[in-house]
């Protein structure tokens, strides 16, 4: 069976990363992206992007530079939904899409009785959900929970919340898309919490949209205890953030074709740099369980060296192809898991398909940064 | 191979020796001299120079979710973001797990503790420190804001289930010791307490912070961790408080050991016009007395920096005086934490007085075997800032420069000018070689005897000490030359320092059942694999004393 492709024609292993160490040679600007890995993968994407000259970013990164920007620029108070689970009394939901891409979390969360603190000690006070923006049909939550869904469209939700912040710290504030008197209301509802928690999914949310709600939660941290859970999208994003800012000292959408890492999120944007005909060669890896592993419309004609469990599907062709091991499946591995808020080891599936017998995507990237001769960084230090 | 570094100077303390030797290296082990003369492979020319065991710094925040935060917090601190790098205190502050390793490495350090790692981030931390090249390195795992311990506490069970418990996550998270951070201070914090003390009694629980500490102590100790329990008081840094705080803790150690991290940040009274003022004298005399008890200091060097804390209250309390004016908290499973940025000032009245109370307590502390040198990266200033520290307290007229550039008023407050101590190269290698060892339990380093794991650090006489100590002539990582003249010319990795106490399997058992009904999450996830860090051989596990 063969797990290399040049130009969709099958190759061995090693022509395979001889072509893909020559494309990425020759290439003015590449690109590495998706991504979408365990932790080994993931490192095995800095050091070739490293070694590359090249610009990293993860492929779902949207979201992700929406956190990142209101975290570098107004920080935050984040919560693990572990201890939102055990402990929130009060839970503010955002936005129609809050728990997009993990349909299980309202269940992960509000299935537990709560039993610490407040909503522990006072059966009555019980969990209260109010869902801000909420979808015309609201999820699965277990019986139990009282969800008040307040209806507004997603785009009044950042002057909704601006003015809940006016209303705790009694200031002025103008009309809202739910009236003055419901805005009154969820202000001192939130007010009441013992410990709270806002979640919102940054996915459709810009940059100042994610402060605004940041904002909110460290106001209501005046008077009582607040947390949020800022939801920050798909495909181990917020796991390759992490890795990358270890690895680099930068959160991602950063570059490293001068010879050090330079981050800049709107630079480095992989999509807006194949957009603008600024690069030349996009690496894309995408290989996990539950996640889409085609490679994405965006890369547009860029040649693709792809990192895939199933190659033949992607459209068009990639200049070199790699059938890659899907982590959280067919390997062992580490993976970003966002109920416990860090980073959680998996076992390979008992009987998990073929994927057994491919390569890993670190073992892939290895090679190819080998060939390519990617000088260890800086053996010195001072 | 036989490798002799010849004719150095040898400071030793914990084999008695400061004079000229002869050192023998043969498969990364130190040896003794061979007694049939047979003639070593290779020569060091060690004439001159000054010959140490590798520096061990016990309590240096270099990997974990907390750290990495302040990474992602704080970009624009980076070196490609600083349009003069060398002159950035951040620059220098090893901000890649990379560059951690180099950097250490180039002083001549070959063995780092990270302080602070929450069970639930054991993984995360351990694989940062997978990275760091060179160093052999460790954690101490966080306890005592736990659900878990804190409802031992209060249903009482018995000494020998906490123990099981300590157990199981000393050997879950792959650590070398406990910490206990505010003991209770984050679960009350939880509970919007805004003020934690010692005896404050933590809600839901009736639990104190005192109860906290000392069965941690009574567990640590029962089990034979060879470290002590590590403490990081209430109160830190409230002016009063924070004295009355590890006042308080040192006298509850009775006569059992105990660590307190980072005392230097416990040294301040109210007295003077600004209400702030130093207890470094009295906390100084206070462990002077107190044989069982060990510190290490904290100490506050000027410049830009980040504290990165897991004691989420004293974080959250501290956000004004942060700058730039941007924070993270974390309200975690059990611990939180806080990345609050930090700007220490030479003009501050406040900034000049901590520093101040660190070189008192550094000073005044007279036993260098129980005086620890820490910057507690980054909290008071990045490691790479020691060298400067040595300097410090080298040489009175060092300190005496330093003083003449800061506030007056601050100086006035402590005893620092009055302070003629100036440290010994041997007191120096007691403090970070020979001492560090013998707290950490790690037998096989911190000395150059026979059987000693050849971690050497060889340093070229300055009288610019800080010069001295910035850049070590050579450095050998387990008999491997890894620095020469300050610059790394071998990359290798070391492993973690780990210990496993025996547990009852049945706390295994109560604990899988109990994360899953509680937190919903499997207790495996809480437990470090082998095989998830990438490398060969990743854990040496150092043993417990019987």
């Amino acid at each position: 069976m063969s797990t290399a492709w040049i130009e969709g024609r099958s190759a061995s292993f090693e022509e395979a990363v001889a072509a893909a160490s020559d494309a990425i040679r020759s290439s003015r600007l590449p690109v590495v992206t998706g991504l979408a890995s365990d932790v080994a993968g993931i490192k095995a994407a800095i050091r070739l992007a490293q070694g590359a000259g090249a610009v990293l970013d993860h492929g779902a990164s949207q979201a992700l530079q929406a956190h990142m920007s209101a975290l570098t620029e107004h920080g935050m108070i984040l919560g693990a939904p572990a201890e939102v689970r055990r402990r929130a009394d009060r839970v503010l939901v955002i936005g129609r899409g809050a728990f997009d891409g993990a349909p299980e979390l309202p269940s992960f969360l509000f299935s537990h009785q709560p039993d610490l603190g407040r909503a522990a000690r006072d059966e009555a006070a019980g969990r209260r959900v109010l869902w801000l923006g909420a979808p015309d049909v609201l999820p699965a939550f277990p019986n139990e929970v009282s969800v008040e869904a307040v209806r507004c469209p997603d785009e009044a939700l950042p002057a909704i919340a601006a003015a809940i912040r006016a209303a705790l710290g009694d200031r002025r504030f103008g009309e809202t898309a739910i009236g003055t008197a419901k805005v009154r209301e969820i202000a001192e509802w939130l007010g009441g919490a013992e410990f709270g928690c806002a979640i919102w999914s940054c996915e459709e949310l810009d940059a100042l949209d994610v402060e605004t709600l940041a904002g909110l939660v460290v106001d209501l941290n005046r008077t009582t205890r607040f947390t949020s859970l800022s939801r920050t999208g798909p495909g181990q994003a917020y796991g390759a953030a992490q890795i990358a800012a270890a690895a680099t000292g930068l959160p991602l959408r950063t570059g490293f074709g001068r010879g050090f890492a330079e981050h800049d999120p709107l630079v480095n944007d992989a999509r807006r740099l194949v957009q603008a005909g600024e690069t030349d060669l996009v690496v894309y890896l995408s290989a996990l369980a539950d996640f889409e592993t085609e490679i994405p419309d965006w890369t547009g004609e860029v040649p693709v060296i792809a990192l895939v469990p199933d190659p033949s599907a992607c459209s068009p062709t990639p200049r070199v192809a790699f059938a890659v091991a899907t982590a959280g499946r067919d390997h062992d591995g580490v993976l970003f898991e966002e109920r416990m808020a860090s980073f959680a080891p998996f076992t390979a599936e008992a009987g998990a398909r073929t994927g057994m017998e491919l390569p890993s995507a670190a073992r892939v990237l290895t090679a190819i940064a080998e060939a390519l001769g990617a000088p260890a960084a800086a053996e010195e230090a001072a | 191979m036989l490798t002799v570094l010849r004719g150095g100077h040898v400071v030793d303390p914990a084999n008695g020796v400061d004079g000229i030797q002869d050192v023998f290296v043969e498969d990364g082990v130190i040896v003794a001299a061979p007694a049939d003369g047979r003639p070593a492979d290779e020569t060091v020319d060690c004439t001159g120079l000054v010959v140490m065991a590798g520096a061990i710094d016990i309590h240096s925040h270099i990997a974990g979710g907390n750290v990495n935060t302040a990474r992602l917090l704080l970009p624009e601190f980076h070196k490609a973001f600083q349009a003069r790098p060398k002159k950035t205190p951040l620059d220098q502050v090893g901000w890649t797990t990379e560059e951690t390793g180099l950097r250490y490495a180039a002083m001549g350090f070959t063995t780092v503790v990270e302080p602070a790692t929450n069970p639930a981030s054991a993984l995360h931390a351990h694989l940062e420190l997978a990275d760091i090249p060179i160093i052999d390195k460790a954690t101490l795992v966080v306890l005592g804001n736990d659900d878990f311990l804190l409802s031992m506490i209060r249903d009482g069970e018995s000494p020998q289930m906490v123990q099981d418990y300590v157990a199981w996550t000393l050997g879950a998270s792959r650590s070398l010791g406990i910490k206990c951070i505010n003991g209770g201070g984050s679960a009350a914090f939880k509970e919007n307490v805004r003020s934690f003390s010692f005896d404050d009694v933590v809600p839901s629980y009736g639990v104190t912070s005192r109860a906290i500490v000392k069965t941690l102590q009574g567990a640590v100790t029962a089990l034979g961790v060879p470290h002590p329990l590590h403490v990081h008081c209430n109160d830190l840094g409230l002016p009063g408080k924070c004295a009355d705080a590890a006042t308080a803790t040192i006298q509850a150690a009775e006569g059992v050991p105990l660590h307190l991290a980072h005392l230097q940040f416990y040294g301040y009274g109210r007295e003077g016009e600004r209400a702030f003022s130093s207890q470094g004298a009295q906390l100084a005399e206070l462990v002077n007395r107190t044989p069982e008890v060990t510190v290490d200091i904290g100490q506050v060097m000027f410049g830009q920096t980040v504290t990165i804390s897991s004691d989420e209250l004293n974080q959250f309390t501290i956000r004004p005086a942060g700058s730039p004016k941007k924070s993270v908290i974390i309200d975690g499973e059990a611990n939180g934490g806080g990345v609050v940025p930090m700007n220490f000032k030479r003009s501050s009245y406040y900034h000049a007085l901590q520093w101040a109370v660190g070189l008192e307590l550094f000073l005044l502390i007279e036993d260098p075997a129980r005086v620890f040198f820490t910057t507690d990266h980054p909290n008071g200033a990045p490691f790479t800032a020691y060298p400067d520290i040595f300097a410090l307290l080298m040489s009175r007229d060092v300190r005496q420069a330093w003083i003449e550039t800061l506030p007056k008023a601050a100086l006035a407050m402590t005893t620092l000018e009055a302070i003629d101590r100036e440290y010994t190269l041997n007191e120096i290698a007691v403090m970070t070689r020979a001492a560090p060892a013998r707290l950490l339990g790690t037998a096989d380093r911190g000395h150059l005897g026979a059987g000693g794991i050849a971690d050497i650090a060889v340093y070229r006489p300055d009288d610019d000490k800080a010069e001295m100590f910035a850049r070590a002539a050579y450095v050998f990582k387990d008999g491997d030359l890894v620095v020469k003249d300050g610059h790394v010319v071998k990359r290798r990795y070391g492993r973690a320092l780990t210990v496993q106490p025996d547990a009852d399997p049945a706390m295994g058992r109560r604990l899988d059942r109990w994360f899953d009904d509680r937190y919903g999450l499997p207790a495996r996830w809480f437990e470090v694999p082998d095989g998830a860090l990438g490398r060969d051989d990743p854990f040496k596990v150092m043993p417990c004393r019987s």
